[in-house]
């Protein structure tokens, strides 16, 4: 027998439009209906037919803004192309970039930690703040956990 | 590997009272914008893409952009051809100098007539080669002529790439663009059957840019094969960067090879000591010969290009 095989997209979303802090916050939910959205638009019923089935958010960072999205392999790349074609979320505007593409469920979580580390690097540099205990490793610590707790 | 985007749209706003070779502020602001998203998304080559109507008149202006480490920005002029322009749209040696400012031409013709023109007399090597041939993919449904092959054979022959901007199938308001836009490209994939051509952006915000293997992930869409669509972003324009340098040198000469007397242990591996060569070949070791044959005529290949 063979296992049934899939592809793991770790995207990120790069905001565009500032949101105001008082709208709600984007949840894998909301990047799971724009998904959904996208594929009908550009690819129509037959589209989400191959992919639907499979297609599921697994997990969504709302600081970092990335999220791990499984498809099955087969049509994986209308569901990337899909991905692409996002324009916005609830109607603030995205540029949706695909870090990594894997083949298991471990890599997607190693790129996503990796990706991570990163993201707060980046921002520590911006904001010259190194101090051992700030908020990022906190937020290191927890993304981590939460990362490796994703079930396949 | 690094990925180009080679097209970074800058079409000068018209307002009275404005110099038309100077760049305002908003507009410098948005292209630093642009190219600072560009770098995020894994760009390292850009071209800033000045866009003429109909007739080149005077260069763009010094954008005065700031300094990257690590990123290469390259200025790029793209001349529309339409009716008004089958006469004549400034390719002349006349404007030999003001073009030599961009380090690559581009036509975007929009009749039959330009689209010869372009194929055939502007992709011939010389000073005012245009080494890009851009479609209009999304305003009508069909492209307005027909891609012959004889046209589009002889364009690649003499080193011309054909254009697909991505930025037409991400217009969120416009269903007719898109649609537009995925039969057409699909058309320029068919008849190039995937080789030479270019995949670059073409949006005139931030939210047009993507990363580089998403498009080349949507161009497989297209029905591209997979190395060539990520060749589409990275090889053929890194080689049609280097071409479009000849340009500016005599005859198209690169750089001047020095040729070097081999040694007599390298005159051994090269093949060309004939007595040590037989022995060579008799022990079965003729592999060295073989492989340096090939080589130098990959590279006289390579030349003659």
């Amino acid at each position: 027998m063979v296992r049934f095989k899939n592809r793991w997209l770790l995207v990120e979303f790069i905001p565009i439009d500032v949101r105001p802090t008082n709208s709600t916050a984007v949840t894998s939910k909301t990047v799971w209906n724009a998904l959904k959205e996208s594929v009908i638009f550009n690819f129509g019923e037959t589209g989400w037919g191959a992919v639907g089935g499979s297609l599921t958010v697994k997990y969504f960072s709302p600081m970092t803004g990335i999220c791990i999205i499984r498809v099955a392999r087969d049509h994986h790349r209308i569901a990337w192309g899909a991905v692409t074609l996002i324009t916005s979320l609830d109607g603030f505007r995205y540029i949706p970039r695909t870090v990594h593409v894997a083949g298991t469920i471990k890599k997607a979580q190693l790129a996503a930690i990796q990706h991570d580390r990163e993201v707060v690097a980046r921002l520590r540099s911006k904001y010259k703040t190194s101090s051992p205990g700030d908020e990022y490793t906190a937020y290191l610590t927890s993304s981590r956990a939460n990362i490796e707790a994703i079930q396949e | 590997m690094p990925f180009f985007d080679l097209s970074l749209i800058f079409e000068p706003a018209k307002q009275k009272g404005k110099q038309p070779n100077e760049i305002s502020s908003p507009e410098r602001h948005s292209l630093e914008a642009r190219i600072d998203a560009l770098v995020h998304l894994g760009y390292t080559v850009i071209a800033i893409n000045h866009v003429v109507q109909s007739k080149f008149q005077q260069p763009a202006p010094d954008f005065g952009l700031r300094k990257r480490d690590g990123v290469i920005i390259l200025r790029r002029l793209t001349i529309v051809l339409d009716e008004a322009s089958e006469k004549g749209f400034g390719l002349t040696n006349n404007n030999a100098s003001s073009l030599a400012s961009y380090d690559i031409i581009s036509l975007l013709p929009t009749t039959q007539t330009s689209f010869s023109l372009a194929c055939l007399t502007h992709s011939m090597p010389g000073p005012l080669t245009a080494h890009i041939i851009s479609l209009d993919l999304s305003s009508q449904p069909r492209l307005p002529f027909y891609l012959k092959h004889t046209l589009i054979r002889t364009a690649i022959r003499n080193g011309a790439v054909f254009e697909i901007p991505y930025a037409p199938a991400l217009s969120p308001n416009d269903e007719h663009k898109r649609r537009n836009w995925w039969a057409n490209a699909r058309e320029v994939a068919r008849v190039t059957h995937g080789k030479s051509i270019l995949l670059s952006g073409g949006g005139q915000t931030i939210a047009d840019l993507r990363a580089p293997l998403d498009v080349a992930n949507v161009a497989t869409l297209l029905g591209i094969a997979q190395n060539l669509a990520r060749d589409a972003l990275s090889t053929t324009p890194k080689s049609l960067v280097l071409r479009a340098q000849t340009r500016k040198t005599y005859r198209a000469v690169l750089s001047e090879p020095k040729l070097m007397l081999p040694s007599s242990t390298q005159r051994f591996f090269l093949g060309l000591d004939t007595n040590r060569y037989v022995n060579c070949r008799a022990s079965g070791d003729g592999s060295h010969v073989y492989g340096r044959t090939s080589r130098s005529s990959h590279f006289a290949a390579a030349y003659r290009k």
